[in-house]
């Protein structure tokens, strides 16, 4: 398996990780091969998480952005989101390496749900590394998790604390605890070969997508359309398509303006989170703080392979405003009585925002539902 | 670089809680190697101590810290310095440049803690051009392949991390173990940090010297005047 895409990705560890990476790579490469592993997991995709999702000709909302859009219903994935997917690919993974504890980061939550979601359905304790702004947005979130049974561990560094923190916090309890636990991080960001394993379980989004819409359109879409965040949802969707005549568009936070989270657009390459990608960082290579309305969104860095599909423009990186995902937010729940997530959200925004013509057709990864954002939005509406 | 059994290197990060300081703190440590650390605003491998040492210290640019060398050598400060950052620190400011300051700077040495042998190769290679010791960190998980790999890499000396865990963490003791494969494969000298804090904590070890970080860092917090720090190194020195 190469730890590379491009010249992205790699493998930035502490020594003490380095042989778990490894053990991870050889165990994960051993699963791929086996028929009973993969079974497994489709078993669980489908009885368990509701797969195949549908892909839905949104009507009302093709009316708006002036051509056809298809939403790819990942909100409608049992947890809420697409996180559901990887998930389930990851803890029968880490069943299978004998492992006996579960450790994961969380921004918007959605990953830290699905995986005390598995972690009760394997029965495998769960630890959850969380930001204390992202607890504070998120405490739906919160109440799901420690009801399947996980425990939040809430994460500050002189009082603040989102994703990127509780990373740093997850590697490091893994760092220490290596023997026992798997680290099942949610995107397809951090060292190798988590880049590959996240973006094949995720992958499921787009040949679904690809046969549905061949099915319902009888042609490929001209355009998909996805968050980026550290980029799953975008990575499983795109990835089908990525040798076809689509174009693919990755859309990240803009936040105020000033204060984003648009890592391919505005950020510089660098080594973060175990990779080398795309990063927000100051002239000395100082990390900095990404902003986004949406929690899963709010991420100074990008997975490795977004990175490189940016970089030979194979997608096209762009960012819409907070102020912009939140009239998409109200815009997709008034016209189709669907209420996206606000990292969705983003998505639909730069649809509406898009020179189209009139026969286009347009598939956008609806990657999760804006259920918990609710309270969050409240005040905002 | 190593010269005698039980070498004593003092990490600090430089800026905490600025340069001055740091200064002060450098010229109180009588230790025999002096581990200067760029602060880093993620830095993984470390521990609650460092984090927020690293924290305090976001303001303090590579440029003050270069700053602070310069100072130290035209002051007659004649100890060996071995530089610490993380990758990024490096990466940004483009290796060749930053292997060449190290030089320019006396400076013996450079730890990246989260660069493991995989990934070192150019970094290495430019730190032997320039005749700097690339330090390479092995821990109780380090497999036999990868010992016998970074052994056959390392120059200067290894650094041992005495657990499976974070700076300023101690937590079992697998160190023996690995300390004799180490042995068995080459006679570089072999340096334990991560955890220390006693003389017990490296007592009947064979080692040829040890490292002290965190427990630096909350000893001059505690007592700026620093003169619990010098008890701490007498301490250290005379196990």
């Amino acid at each position: 398996m190469d730890s590379r895409f491009g010249t992205f990705g790699g493998t930035f560890v502490p020594e003490t990780l380095m042989p778990s990476v490894q053990e991870l790579t050889a165990a994960y490469e051993e699963a791929q091969q086996d028929p009973t592993f993969q079974e497994e997991l489709a078993q669980a995709l489908k009885e368990y998480a509701g797969r195949p999702t549908n892909l839905y000709h949104a009507t009302n909302f093709s009316k708006k952005v002036g051509c056809k859009v298809y939403l790819k219903r990942e909100d409608m994935l049992h947890g809420g989101a697409h996180k559901t997917n990887n998930v389930l690919g990851q803890a029968l993974l880490a069943k299978r390496m004998g492992k006996t504890r579960i450790i994961a980061e969380t921004g918007a939550g959605q990953h830290g749900v699905a995986t005390a979601m598995a972690g009760a359905l394997f029965n495998i304790p769960v630890d959850v590394y969380m930001g204390i702004e992202d607890i504070e947005r998120q405490k739906i979130n919160v109440l799901r998790m420690e009801l399947c049974g996980a425990k939040v561990h809430p994460v500050a560094v002189q009082g603040k604390g989102t994703l990127k923190d509780a990373i740093s916090d997850a590697l490091r309890d893994w760092t220490t605890n290596v023997e026992d636990t798997y680290y099942l991080l949610g995107s397809v960001a951090g060292p190798h070969p988590y880049p590959t394993i996240v973006r094949d379980f995720q992958k499921v989004i787009g040949q679904e997508t690809k046969q549905q819409i061949l099915e319902q359109e009888g042609k490929l879409p001209d355009y998909v359309i996805a968050c980026v965040g550290g980029g799953s949802n975008a990575i499983g969707i795109f990835h089908e398509f990525l040798d076809d005549d689509v174009r693919l568009i990755g859309v990240e936070a803009g936040g105020t303006g000033e204060k984003h989270g648009a890592t391919l657009s505005k950020g510089a390459e660098g080594i973060f989170d175990g990779m080398h990608s795309f990063v927000l960082q100051d002239k000395h290579g100082q990390i900095q703080e990404a902003h986004s309305i949406s929690a899963g969104l709010d991420y100074p860095g990008v997975g490795p392979e977004h990175a490189h599909l940016h970089k030979k423009q194979r997608a096209t990186y762009v960012s819409v405003t907070d102020d912009e995902a939140l009239a998409a937010f109200t815009l997709l729940a008034e016209c189709e009585g669907i209420i996206p997530a606000l990292e969705s959200a983003h998505a639909i925004a730069y649809a509406t925002k898009m020179d189209v013509k009139e026969d286009d057709v347009l598939v956008i990864n609806l990657s999760g539902r804006g259920d918990k954002d609710m309270f969050h939005v409240e005040g905002l509406l | 670089m190593i010269t005698k059994k039980n070498t004593f290197m003092a990490h600090v990060y430089a800026g905490d809680p600025d340069i001055t300081f740091t200064e002060t703190v450098i010229r109180a440590l009588d230790v025999d190697i002096l581990e200067l650390g760029i602060p880093f605003s993620d830095p993984i491998a470390d521990g609650p101590v460092f984090q927020h040492a690293c924290q305090r210290a976001l303001q303090t640019t590579p440029d003050d810290v270069f700053a602070l060398v310069q100072k130290l050598r035209k002051t007659k400060y004649t100890k060996p310095i071995v530089l610490t950052t993380y990758y990024n620190i490096i990466f940004r400011a483009g290796i060749e440049r930053f292997v060449a300051r190290l030089a320019e700077h006396r400076i013996q040495g450079l730890i990246v803690p989260d660069l493991p042998m995989e990934e070192a190769a150019e970094l290495a290679d430019a730190c032997n051009q320039k005749s700097i010791h690339y330090i390479y960190l092995i821990t109780p998980t380090t497999t036999d392949t990868r010992i016998k790999a970074i052994t056959a890499k390392a120059t200067g000396f290894i650094y041992l991390v005495s657990t499976t865990g974070v700076t300023g963490t101690s937590k079992g003791h697998e160190v023996t173990t690995v300390l004799k494969k180490i042995r068995a494969c080459s006679t570089i000298p072999v340096l334990l940090g991560f955890g220390i804090s006693k003389p017990e904590d490296i007592r009947g070890l064979d080692i040829d010297g040890f490292i002290v970080g965190s427990h630096i860092c909350k000893v001059y917090q505690k007592d700026p005047s620093l003169q619990k720090l010098q008890e701490f190194v007498t301490l250290m020195k005379a196990r």
